[in-house]
């Protein structure tokens, strides 16, 4: 199928290559190139040239950074973000958006599933080595600290909408965008992730989430990443951390506290702080600080067996080798070769 | 702190003879997807345990409720006749069991049983009637959600659970269109599940909701 943008025009595929709920994506064959339709939603008139004004001020940002400095995804912090290219419009209503695909390391290896946050934090998952877990979250400060430099917000920090590559150097690529949005200005199409939501919008104090949400959902990550865990916080009321000093030094724990430990506190680490923090911290004078690192992985162990001890990881894992009864149907394990 | 929420998932699974058309082949087949879905989305196995239970004349717990990424999937054989009563009696205990095994002060969502069958009863309604009211109310009852195929009677099926019944006409492919749904419900419940404003039950894949050339969800009759 032919579509035609504002800047040029696309043969997409003819079947999709995935759909989520609010949108399908295509690829566009020989392109770096992809194309995402929005799922039909009505909008006021209002609301049509809030979003077309919104969508070209992203093209104009991802037409410079991608087109014109041919930039690669995630090789610097303006192309960590996959800005759209191009704006479709059918009837002067935006249907949907060019995009820059994700490059290669940005894939799980030997699939083609994207290596999403919940592949950097989630213990389960095998995550990498607490030098890369850094190095990465590095790299996502940096890419937001350039967006609050810009006074946008992200509004849905969370593990679907980021992922990384470990190498050739740890980099991330914020994969869905197209709902960033003026710090400040009106907005409507607010979303949400479980689990990453600002408690002020849980609490009703605000409507969607805004700059300081940005910087909540970013303390959530520096938090679950360096210790390996969903580690869920109370989503009301005042909230227990004090453990954290049994994990982290006291400026970290501190930090941590402050930027989580007050749901509707706007005195939250900027981007830029966290950076500073961690980086004094895990790379003093620009070289790897190897005890910090060992700390951390001791953490790790200790908030481990802490969830295993406490029941926090479910029902323990069982043995599967327990006898059926006769005649029920299960092939037992040493004749699964010879079932048909 | 907030301790996670468990989401409980029983599939009770129909082994009768009549699945021996291909349909416990592409079952057997099938499984390991779920667990491969589980590895794919680390945040729903993190939410997610999964136990499986199998039926013919009797019924067991072919796999206990667990992290289905730490275990093997079993294989399964068709043999027998088909008890409802026995399968849905058996869910009822596996429900049971595996809640007081979570402990005391863990917290979990209402469970899920998905119920397969690709046949009729041999047992009579006066007999299965009163174990699927039991599954569904009480101290452990469930959401039950019926995936009907091939032979299944869909009027049966409905006083049991909200029912699927796929048309496919191939039970092959039938079967395969009933992983693939289980499968995406699973995983769009348990993302739904982690709203901080709380669990809203099932939540369905948006395909199934509009695919009706696979399927069509049959009226519950006194559910």
């Amino acid at each position: 199928m032919k579509l035609r943008g504002l800047y040029s025009n696309y043969i997409i595929s003819a079947n999709p290559m995935a759909s989520g709920g609010q949108a399908v994506l295509f690829d566009i064959p020989g392109t770096p190139l992809l194309y995402k339709q929005f799922k039909g939603r009505s909008r006021s008139d209002q609301g049509v040239q809030d979003l077309e004004s919104r969508l070209r001020e992203l093209c104009a940002i991802g037409y410079g950074v991608f087109v014109q400095r041919r930039r690669q995804p995630g090789d610097s912090d303006p192309s960590s973000f996959c800005w759209p290219v191009d704006v479709i419009q059918q009837g002067g209503v935006p249907v949907g958006i060019v995009l820059p695909k994700a490059t290669a390391p940005f894939y799980r290896d030997g699939s083609s599933r994207l290596r999403t946050l919940e592949f950097l934090y989630l213990y389960r998952t095998d995550p990498p080595s607490s030098y890369i877990r850094v190095r990465i979250l590095l790299g996502a400060l940096r890419a937001f600290a350039f967006l609050g430099q810009m006074q946008l917000v992200h509004g849905d920090v969370a593990p679907k909408n980021i992922v990384w590559a470990p190498d050739p150097s740890p980099r991330v690529f914020v994969i869905d965008v197209d709902g960033v949005h003026r710090d400040g200005a009106p907005y409507w199409d607010y979303v949400r992730t479980p689990e990453w939501t600002d408690p002020r919008v849980l609490n009703g104090m605000i409507v969607g989430h805004d700059l300081r949400s940005d910087w909540y959902a970013l303390a959530l990550l520096v938090l679950r990443t360096l210790l390996c865990s969903r580690f869920l916080l109370p989503t009301i009321s005042s909230p227990v951390l004090g453990d954290l000093g049994a994990y982290f030094p006291d400026e970290l724990a501190a930090a941590l506290a402050e930027a989580l430990g007050q749901p509707d506190s706007l005195r939250r680490p900027s981007p830029q702080e966290w950076s500073k923090l961690l980086s004094n911290h895990f790379f003093p004078s620009g070289k790897p600080n190897g005890a910090a690192f060992a700390a951390i992985d001791v953490a790790v162990a200790r908030r481990r067996r802490w969830e295993r001890r406490s029941g926090y990881l479910g029902p323990p894992f069982v043995e599967l080798s327990r006898v059926l009864r006769d005649g029920l149907g299960l092939v037992p394990p040493h004749d699964a070769r010879s079932a048909t | 702190m907030e301790t996670p929420i468990i989401l409980p998932v029983c599939i009770t699974i129909d082994v009768s003879a009549s699945m021996e058309n291909g349909s416990i082949q592409a079952l057997n087949a099938c499984l390991p997807d779920l667990k491969a879905m589980m590895l794919d989305e680390p945040l729903v196995a993190e939410l997610t345990r999964v136990g499986i239970v199998i039926f013919n004349d009797q019924a067991d717990q072919a796999v206990p409720l667990t992290d289905l990424t730490e275990v093997e999937m079993p294989q399964l054989q068709a043999v027998g006749g088909t008890s409802y009563k026995a399968g849905l009696e058996e869910t009822r205990t596996f429900l049971e069991q595996s809640v007081r095994r979570l402990g005391a002060n863990a917290q979990y969502y209402t469970p899920i049983v998905f119920f397969l069958s690709d046949g009729q009863p041999l047992d009579s309604e006066s007999e299965w009637g009163p174990a699927a009211g039991a599954l569904r109310t009480g101290k452990y009852h469930a959401n039950v959600v019926c995936f009907g195929f091939d032979q299944a009677d869909p009027e049966v099926l409905c006083k049991i659970g909200r029912t699927f019944l796929f048309r496919e006409a191939n039970p092959v492919l039938a079967v395969k269109e009933v992983f693939k749904t289980l499968i995406g419900t699973i995983n769009t419940t348990s993302m739904s599940a982690r709203e901080a404003s709380g669990p809203k039950g099932i939540v369905f894949p948006e395909d199934i909701l509009q695919n009706a050339d696979l399927f069509m969800e049959m009226d519950v009759q006194g559910v």
